[in-house]
């Protein structure tokens, strides 16, 4: 649903260092969440708006983001206007999700996957976890060519992925044979990706050198303390009612 | 560098058989080693035990015997240090590659034991000009051919300046010239003053390239050890008894002008025009991105056609879905990985026919048929898991012939790449099963392997760049020798 595909597009948000990028996501979204003023909620996903036309990304390739996230709102909106929570409420929380969902896309389209690790680093996190973040945005797309190899080999053994017949319960026992061979090739090659590492001599040297180097510029200095500022603004205004 | 392997006896925590038994061998710097054996001889324990992943990694089995390296017992030695003497390359370069961009991953390694920035990029530099991938270094790896992703891997490991290199089938998903470019790639390191050992399959083409030494294990043992002269080469299979193709029998499946490209990419079929008819058994040849397995997905509809058409007999199946076209072909998939998920193999053998709507006496009938047919009705009740590669692959073929419908005739099969990662007691055996036609009409196998086209066709066609070179006799297409090097098929 969401894509992890990144392409370098030469945004001004991609200009900033993706650790005050995702320092900026953390406080927004923590802000979003503190916040239940529908107003200024409304703000925040008009900001968060601007950001997605800054970042230049484009209707087509979030088209699907987009699709689930409406039908998300409109579900959960329906739930709580149906259990009587009230107009208020139930919009309260679809903007919530709304300028969540917006800040989780830009993030994943605008920072590249291979500087995950040396962001993780950067904010002072060890080797090994800062390195198991770029495992996990490498291995993304192999997981889904293995999903797309399984549903291909399925259809070829008849079974109807196309046309589904049946209520749901049919359906849903439909996925066993779309899982089942995914996770398990997903376990066996861990084993294989953990050995590969290994060999390649993970962990030989006390402190290993990351080739990519991260700067902290002027302008990111500005947005981390934009952003602390904003969460602590949030912040007042729910704690104290300002 | 010389790696001494003395005396190793390994079982795998749970198994009952030693799967290396009393191995000593010799690994000589300079040396281009060959390590060849059927399907679980201990060739991948042996790699193993050298490269420090046995005892370090699988340390619940049990070890006798030791590994010497540099005059050092390799047992003292941590697996960081071992893997800075000896670089390994994996069967499957796409669990090796760990980093979303080239030139990080090649860096990979040398991040790790922690050099300066200036020499790591130096180094990875100098190992992807070596290797020709240096106009890929800032492209992302998983947008990589399989040929360029298995290069990336190797360049990771040379930029460690190992003193060995332990290569792990790295033939196994090459054309015939790219494989023998890559030998002359190993041949070259191992003159330069490494230790080179690569374990395959295709013994020919390792051969060529003058191994100073041969090693041939069998069920865990060494059967032979000396050189490429006294190499035991089997004899090369008889050719099957084939009746030729018949160019008036009646069309199953018909191309016809058929055109396709991915989006936004220049088209990888143009203008193919094929009539696979009744009887038939087809080859179908070319290197590697020819677009063998493009055309085979059409066969099924996982690739529809951009213009141009494929009919059933008659009908055309532009308004079918997969599974309606499941019925009258069959498509076994190289990866049999891909689609095994139930808890017996009855049970996964009984999925096909059951998404079909067969009655369940039918379903049955199917099932122990196919089972019979590639040998394994002993194993129903068995997990399809426990099953060796080897073993897989076959249970891939049966799910397909388990599908047969009755009262439909002229069902096509069609097989990509059935040699891949098999060895030849394997490939023959599968072949000697499907050649037989039981519960088919036709079969249609995408292959780069010329042998087995000789072996097993009675009709070869040739593919390159997207296009139909080549459709005929095998004994005429296969002695046509410039157009086999124009399509790197030798």
């Amino acid at each position: 649903m969401i894509s992890f595909d990144y392409t370098p597009r030469g945004s001004v948000v991609e200009r900033f260092d993706p650790r005050a990028q995702l320092i900026a996501y953390l406080a927004f979204t923590t802000g979003v969440l503190l916040v239940s003023n529908p107003f200024v909620l409304g703000g925040f996903v008009a900001l968060a708006g601007l950001v997605s036309l800054l970042a230049r990304l484009r209707w087509r390739e979030t088209k699907q983001a987009w699709l689930a996230l409406a039908l998300i709102v409109i579900v959960f909106t329906a739930l709580n206007l149906i259990t009587g929570r009230g107009v208020a409420y139930a919009l309260t929380n679809a903007l919530r999700l709304l300028a969540t969902f917006l800040s989780t896309i830009i993030v994943m389209r605008t920072i590249n996957p291979a500087e995950y690790g040396v962001l993780w680093h950067g904010l002072g996190a060890p080797d090994r976890l800062a390195y198991t973040m770029n495992l996990m945005m490498r291995y993304v797309p192999t997981l889904s060519r293995d999903f797309e190899q399984t549903m291909d080999a399925q259809r070829a053994r008849g079974l109807e992925l196309d046309k589904p017949k049946g209520g749901i319960l049919e359906r849903a026992r439909r996925f066993a044979p779309l899982i089942i061979p995914v996770v398990v090739r997903s376990v066996l090659d861990s084993t294989d990706v953990a050995d590969a590492i290994d060999m390649r001599s993970f962990g030989a040297a006390p402190h290993r050198t990351w080739l990519r180097k991260l700067h902290f510029a002027p302008k990111d200095i500005a947005l981390i303390a934009l952003s602390v500022l904003f969460l602590a603004a949030c912040a007042a205004f729910t704690f104290f009612k300002i | 560098m010389s790696i001494s392997v003395r005396d190793v006896t390994y079982t795998y925590s749970g198994a009952k058989q030693p799967a290396l038994k009393n191995a000593d061998v010799e690994l000589r710097e300079g040396e281009l080693t060959f390590i060849a054996g059927q399907s679980g001889s201990g060739k991948s324990t042996l790699i193993r035990c050298v490269n420090g992943l046995i005892p370090r990694r699988y340390n619940a089995g049990k070890l006798s015997g030791s590994v010497w390296m540099e005059g050092r017992d390799a047992a003292r030695l941590s697996l960081a240090q071992i893997s800075r003497l000896v670089g390994t390359v994996m069967q499957d370069p796409e669990r090796q590659l760990v980093s979303t961009q080239v030139m990080d991953d090649i860096a990979f390694g040398l991040e790790n034991i922690g050099l300066p920035r200036e020499e790591i990029i130096a180094r990875a530099t100098a190992a992807a000009q070596r290797l020709n991938i240096a106009h890929v270094l800032e492209r992302k790896t998983f947008s990589l051919s399989g040929g360029e992703k298995q290069k990336v891997a190797i360049a990771g490991v040379m930029a460690m300046n190992p003193r060995a290199v332990l290569l792990d089938e790295p033939l196994a998903s090459l054309d015939p010239a790219s494989a023998r470019e890559a030998m002359q790639a190993f041949r070259a390191l191992a003159d330069e003053g490494v230790a080179v050992v690569v374990v395959e399959h295709r013994h020919e083409v390792v051969l060529a390239a003058n191994p100073q030494h041969c090693i041939v294990l069998a069920d865990g043992a060494v059967a032979y050890d000396g050189d490429a002269a006294g190499f035991p080469r089997g004899p090369s299979p008889a050719r099957r008894a084939i009746a030729p193709a018949n160019p008036n029998a009646k069309i199953l499946l018909d191309l016809r002008d058929v055109t396709f490209a991915h989006p936004n990419a220049a088209p990888t079929l143009r203008n193919i025009n094929l009539h696979i008819r009744a009887g038939d058994v087809i080859a179908l040849l070319g290197a590697n991105g020819a677009g063998k397995s493009t055309l085979c997905r059409h066969f099924i509809g996982l690739h529809r056609p951009a213009s141009g058409a494929v009919f059933l007999g008659d009908e055309n199946t532009a308004g079918m879905t997969i599974a309606q076209m499941a019925r009258r072909v069959g498509y076994v998939f190289q990866n049999p990985g891909a689609m095994l998920f139930a808890p017996t193999l009855r049970e996964e053998l009984a999925f096909g026919p059951k998404n079909l709507g067969l009655p369940a006496d039918v379903v049955e009938k199917n099932v122990l048929h196919a089972a019979q047919v590639v040998g394994l009705a002993d194993r129903l009740d068995d997990s399809p898991f426990a099953l060796s590669h080897g073993q897989q692959k076959r249970v891939s073929v049966a799910c397909v012939l388990a599908m047969r419908v009755p009262g439909i005739t002229g069902r096509v099969m069609a097989l990509d790449e059935p040699t891949a990662g098999q060895d030849s007691a394997n490939i023959l055996r599968l072949m000697d099963e499907l050649t037989t036609r039981e519960g088919f009409e036709a079969l249609v196998f995408a292959t780069h392997d010329l042998d087995l086209a000789r072996t097993y066709a009675n009709r070869a066609v040739v593919m390159a760049e997207g296009q139909i070179v080549a459709d005929g006799e095998p004994s005429a297409v296969l002695s046509d020798a410039a157009l086999l090097a124009r399509c790197r098929l030798v």
